[in-house]
């Protein structure tokens, strides 16, 4: 059987923030946005892309865990920026439930591997394993959020 | 940033996204609303677009998956020709709503 390459792989190499500011999900989705390069025009289309698909139905996957996400011309490569708010927000409003940990995923229209998909479904697998850990909602540096995102991982396989 | 261009973009990212709802729902993603109001959704985008460029994105859709391609370096990523240097070397580019003159899509342009 062919190895699944795993979501550590996928994203090591990430924005990541660990002091999200904003309280509300515009905030918090234009705060993301705010650390990609591409022009100020580009960003306030892609924030309203981002909201559409919220309005639609929230990208909020469980244990305190969004994934905004949209294919999207106006970027040329696959990216993710990854936030995390300590005292959470409420980014699903239909659900009191606060949201903590943020994964933006942005792709082309095109790419051959296909990882956005696979990295979406990979951060639901993660949402799934991650029980009652509560690490990655308590960490300090960059590198500690990956090597846990390691380990959960390393466990379930 | 040509408004018009702005909506176009839009309404593709939305296309992009209906292609990919129910990929979207077997991963875990639940998408509360039916299809048929994300295609409402999708149609209120449309309706603020200019006929006449409406008219053009839909039969390209007919005849491609994408109606609207970037530019990088030069080269139309929807059919991936060069694009003629009069047309490069224009500037203010995504001030204008172009269309690539091999293929016919739209056209977005990537600062450089």
């Amino acid at each position: 059987m062919k190895k699944k390459s795993k979501l550590y792989e996928r994203i090591k190499n990430s924005i990541i923030v660990l002091n999200l500011r904003n309280k509300s999900r515009e905030g918090i989705l234009k705060e993301l946005v705010s650390y990609l390069t591409m022009d100020d025009k580009a960003k306030k289309i892609l924030l309203k892309t981002l909201i559409k698909r919220e309005e639609l139905g929230s990208t909020t996957i469980g244990k305190g865990i969004a994934v905004p996400h949209a294919r999207t011309l106006l970027i040329k490569e696959f990216k993710v920026v990854i936030g995390l708010s300590r005292n959470g927000v409420n980014f699903d409003t239909k659900s009191h439930k606060l949201t903590h940990l943020f994964f933006l995923l942005l792709a082309p229209p095109r790419e051959a591997s296909n990882t956005y998909l696979i990295t979406l479904g990979k951060i639901a697998e993660l949402a799934k394993n991650i029980g009652s850990d509560r690490r990655l909602l308590k960490v300090k540096k960059k590198s500690e959020f990956f090597e846990i995102i390691e380990d959960i991982e390393g466990k379930r396989t | 940033m040509h408004k018009q261009l702005e909506l176009l973009i839009m309404l593709h990212d939305m296309d992009l996204l209906l292609q990919e709802v129910n990929h979207e729902k077997k991963v875990g993603f639940e998408i509360k609303k039916q299809k048929n109001d994300i295609h409402k959704a999708r149609d209120k985008v449309a309706e603020d677009l200019e006929p006449s460029l409406l008219k053009r994105y839909e039969k390209l859709l007919e005849k491609y998956p994408r109606a609207v391609a970037p530019v990088i370096d030069g080269v139309c990523y929807g059919c991936f020709v060069t694009l003629p240097t009069s047309i490069v070397i224009r500037m203010n580019k995504n001030e204008e709503v172009a269309i690539c003159p091999n293929c016919g899509r739209f056209i977005y342009w990537f600062e450089d």
